[in-house]
């Protein structure tokens, strides 16, 4: 059971590091569209 | 002088490669499942005619043994590897073929081999009729072929050779000493995902998109399926433009980014490893960022796109489909092919690169990228430093490791060899009568398994051409050596004395 539950945080931890890495391709992306439309 | 394979060798190929098929029978009751419950009865049976002809087939395989004592080297697994990808769509496309939905036999290969390679491009018509079960299987091969169907029988029916059938499949990195702990903490993965991924894309379906808890359900594995192994096939004919939704493309983002993560990556932040100086995640990251804002950069220069927004959503969103080797696509294959200059440059730059090494990606893949950037540095350094001078040649992956010549050779042969593969694709295109853009974006999206489509793979393009795309999506999957191994052996058996 215990091992299980810490199977359970460590994919839990493992999801939130894709969603931070998601969150920040979306900062990338926002701050070259902000920079392509100001320019071009 | 070529060995003439032994009867032996043919009889535990035949051995190995039916415990495979085995597989599909298993795989095939889900799908089976599903028409009973929703009594769709036509294609219940056709799982059935899988099911029973699949079974027979590995039962047979089953009573075929090599001599005792026999030990199975790494070609070996190689053959099998490169076999498995050759037939398995082959017994796939039974109740695709069944279906109605293809014009002809080699169609339903087509798009068999597409799911089992997760590349995801389609020759399907009328997609937004297909059965549901149907539609179910076209999924669960991409699941398969993402999750290995070779790992599956070494998890079920592990037995002799499995770790040569593991190299064989094109993941090269080993997190763990023994492949059935690998094969296990790889589905673990797989489940882990698929809890929350399903869940949260179901409940996005029944709250935002406002379906009922049964078709919800469905959208959500199937999309769960394709996103996660990186496949890019999707129920509806529009691909993810269907659904309409920023919040569904951001859930999607995530999954297609973990399916391009490498296993020994999801492991190392599974145990809390440090990974921001791996090679991998350093060369993904850059690539990434340099062909997002490419793509963007060309939507704005040729018109495409001329709002914040819409340039965000859209252009991420392909940029990430692209480089993860997904194929999923919000916008039209029409529309798509009007992305002309750097937004096409940027498109299929990513999709040539693909993701991680030991992941569901295709494509150069990252490691290859890095190693040959920092290979390439390195003799740069070399020669701008004083004679005698020594540069340490190493690189970080779950550790410091060495840049021998060996590995630099690999890692250069390999990508060339892509590269070669992604300019016969388009030679033939071209020669056929289509145009250098179209030819070789379709070209790069089947070799490394993307999915992505300007609309030259449809129903009616020429059967050359479809069969170039076969053979790239099964080349391109297994990474060349096993196609190899696979040509030697064939060499061998006619040739061998």
């Amino acid at each position: 059971m215990r091992e299980m539950l810490r199977e359970a945080a460590a994919g839990i931890r493992g999801m939130a590091v894709e969603v931070a890495a998601v969150i920040g391709v979306i900062v990338i992306a926002a701050l070259a569209a902000a920079a392509v439309l100001a320019l071009v | 002088m070529l060995l003439r394979p032994s009867l032996d060798d043919h009889r535990s190929i035949a051995h190995d490669l039916g415990r495979i098929i085995g597989v599909v029978a298993m795989a095939a009751v889900v799908p089976l499942m599903w028409a009973i419950a929703r009594q769709e009865w036509y294609a219940a049976s056709h799982f059935l005619l899988l099911i029973g002809v699949t079974t027979v087939v590995a039962a047979i395989a089953d009573r075929i043994h090599p001599s005792p004592g026999r030990s199975v080297d790494w070609s070996h697994g190689m053959v099998v590897a490169a076999l498995t990808w050759l037939t398995v769509p082959a017994f796939a496309t039974v109740p695709l073929w069944a279906s109605g939905h293809y014009s002809r036999w080699v169609d339903s290969y087509f798009d068999a081999m597409s799911g089992l390679t997760t590349t995801g491009l389609s020759v399907i018509q009328d997609l937004d009729h297909l059965p549901e079960s149907v539609n179910l299987w076209r999924h669960i091969l991409q699941f398969l072929g993402g999750q290995g169907i070779v790992l599956a029988a070494l998890l079920f029916l592990a037995g002799s050779g499995a770790l040569s059938l593991f190299e064989g499949e094109g993941r090269e990195h080993r997190m763990f000493p023994n492949v059935r702990t690998t094969a296990r903490f790889i589905w673990l993965v797989s489940a882990a995902h698929a809890v929350i991924g399903i869940s949260v894309l179901t409940l996005d379906g029944i709250f935002v998109q406002g379906f009922g808890p049964g078709r919800a359900f469905f959208h959500a594995t199937t999309i769960f399926m394709a996103a996660f192994d990186t496949g890019g096939f999707t129920p509806m004919s529009t691909s993810i433009a269907y659904y309409n939704s920023p919040i569904f493309e951001a859930l999607v983002a995530v999954l297609m980014v973990a399916g391009a993560m490498s296993f020994g990556l999801h492991h190392a932040i599974w145990n809390r490893r440090k990974v921001a100086n791996n090679i991998e995640v350093r060369t993904f990251a850059f690539t990434l960022s340099v062909t997002l804002i490419v793509t963007i950069l060309g939507l704005v220069l040729i018109g495409a796109i001329d709002q914040f927004y819409p340039l965000v959503r859209v252009g991420l969103f392909h940029a990430l489909s692209a480089h993860t080797g997904t194929g999923f696509s919000t916008v039209s294959s029409a529309e798509l092919a009007r992305w002309s200059g750097l937004a096409f440059a940027g498109i299929a730059i990513a999709m040539a690169l693909g993701g991680m090494s030991s992941s569901t990606a295709g494509g150069v893949k990252s490691l290859r990228i890095g190693l040959a950037m920092r290979a390439m540095r390195d003799t740069v350094r070399e020669a701008l430093l004083p004679d005698g001078a020594v540069v340490a040649q190493t690189y970080h992956q779950y550790g410091v490791q060495r840049i021998g010549p060996n590995l630099v050779r690999s890692v250069f042969s390999i990508s060339l060899l892509y590269v070669a593969l992604y300019l016969f694709g388009a030679a033939v295109a071209l020669s056929l009568g289509y145009d250098l853009g179209p030819a070789l974006f379709e070209s790069i999206s089947a070799s490394a398994a993307v999915g992505l489509s300007v609309g030259v793979v449809s129903p009616d393009m020429p059967l050359l051409l479809e069969l170039t795309y076969i053979a790239q999506m099964w080349v391109g999957r297994l990474e060349f050596i096993a196609i190899a191994a696979l040509l030697g052996f064939a060499a061998s058996t006619v040739f061998g004395k």
